[in-house]
């Protein structure tokens, strides 16, 4: 049954169904925005994490490792309890919207942009830094050459956690609620599907799935081995 | 310019927990050029790391004419930066093409990148190696790199007051030598003080009015 469903969801993905294609939209539409939210708010905070000496640093940086592992589930209850009617952003009327999926996995990707790339930059070499400031550069200029530098091991990080949000199943669930052509992404609708015993579009999901987590697992690695090699 | 150029007191630095380098005083003028010579370990690139502001001080103070002063954490403010340029014993291989890099101190003092352009070519031809000025910089070799480093410094001329040199003229071969000997004179020659890490004795000799010789973190002839 399980072949019979695979044949039949690969025949599906390639004659372009909308019910597969539509999920794979939401999927890409959602992470990509997600990253970017994480990216603009979680480099910085990396790099300054990676490069800043501020007391309690330690401490911050051990509080960052800890949300790395939060659980998906646990981001789209706490996002549920805030976008429901009776949270406190009820009336901004965001539950079940893309938006809030976005949301969700931005504060998924958050902490794991933040902690990768504060990692990244840690690992430089220090002379990167020596040579910038000893040039005159001021402490955000010598930064930007740092992060330019590093650039190949921060798009690896960020490569990583878009694999991460575009996979996770949980905030999407919570907060999209599996909306067909809305808010059903990949995952949800692998899940959903699989759960009534549609394994045809289960499998033509899970293709598109595994394709782009291989893609993004080997673009991390060619950039961790650019970045390895300076 | 009245006063010395670089006043340094007490000065105590830590790499780790080790006890790297310990000097009471040091002052250099405007013009003067002190060579820094000793052992590996001695010391050499942590005095010029420490002065450059980019080590904490543990105690004491150096002070910069114009630049004001540098004393507890690293790195120094920028205004005391400014006010010199350090090479670094092995230069990092930035990207980019050599011409550009060369360009670097300049537009972090916010100079336009055409005037930049013109006197990093400048600064290039100084040296000896305009020929580069396309040449990616991770593609040159040690000594063009080294040489690469030098120009970076050189096109900030007539400023800074303070060059801070680590090794020089390692892995510079004969042919640039005597442009890289011209170039420090020549800085020398429009009031800039130049200290100098070496452990070529000769070339303390040919360059330095005076020499300072470290051993295990400490002076062991006292510089005048």
């Amino acid at each position: 049954m399980i072949l019979e469903g695979a044949g039949e969801g690969l025949a599906r993905l390639f004659a372009g169904d909308p019910e597969v294609w539509g999920a794979v939209q939401v999927s890409v539409g959602v992470s990509v925005a997600s990253l970017l939210l994480a990216a603009l708010l979680g480099l910085p905070l990396g790099l300054l994490l990676g490069q800043a000496r501020f007391r309690g640093k330690g401490a911050l940086r051990a509080v960052v490792h800890a949300l790395m592992a939060t659980p998906t589930v646990l981001i789209g209850l706490l996002g549920y309890a805030l976008l429901s009617r009776s949270g406190p952003l009820g009336g901004l009327g965001l539950l079940y919207t893309p938006t809030a999926m976005v949301l969700g996995q931005a504060a998924l990707a958050l902490p794991l942009v933040v902690g990768l790339s504060a990692a990244a930059v840690e690992k430089a070499d220090p002379r990167i830094a020596q040579a910038a400031l000893g040039l005159g550069a001021s402490r955000g200029r010598a930064l930007w050459v740092l992060s330019r530098e590093r650039s190949p091991a921060l798009w690896a990080a960020l490569a990583v956690v878009f694999g991460r949000v575009f996979s996770e199943v949980g905030i999407s669930f919570m907060l999209g609620g599996n909306i067909l052509g809305y808010t059903r992404n990949i995952a949800t609708g692998i899940a959903f599907e699989t759960g009534r015993g549609e394994f045809a579009l289960g499998v033509a999901l899970g293709a598109v799935l595994l394709l782009v987590a291989l893609g993004v697992n080997a673009l991390s690695a060619v950039l961790e081995a650019r970045a390895g090699e300076r | 310019m009245s006063g010395p150029l670089l006043e340094l007191q007490g000065l105590r630095v830590r790499r780790g927990a080790r006890l790297a380098l310990e000097l009471s005083a040091l002052q250099l003028q405007p013009g003067e050029a002190l060579a820094v010579v000793g052992e590996n370990g001695s010391g050499k690139s942590t005095l010029l790391l420490a002065v450059a502001g980019l080590l904490d001080l543990e105690a004491g103070e150096i002070r910069l004419a114009g630049g004001g002063a540098h004393c507890g954490r690293a790195p120094a403010p920028t205004a005391y930066r400014q006010a010199l340029a350090l090479a670094l014993q092995e230069p990092y291989p930035f990207a980019g093409p050599a011409l550009e890099l060369a360009t670097f101190g300049l537009r972090a003092r916010g100079v336009g990148r055409r005037d930049a352009r013109a006197r990093a070519r400048t600064a290039l031809a100084e040296l000896g190696i305009e020929g580069l000025a396309a040449r990616q910089a991770p593609s040159l070799s040690g000594g063009e790199r080294k040489l690469l480093s030098l120009a970076q410094l050189a096109a900030l001329a007539p400023a800074p007051g303070l060059l801070l040199l680590d090794e020089p003229t390692a892995g510079v071969d004969e042919a640039h030598l005597a442009a890289v000997e011209g170039w420090v004179r020549a800085a020398r020659g429009r009031g800039a003080g130049l200290m100098l890490a070496t452990h070529d004795h000769a070339l303390a000799a040919r360059l330095a009015d005076r020499t300072l010789e470290l051993r295990a973190g400490r002076a062991s002839t006292p510089a005048p």
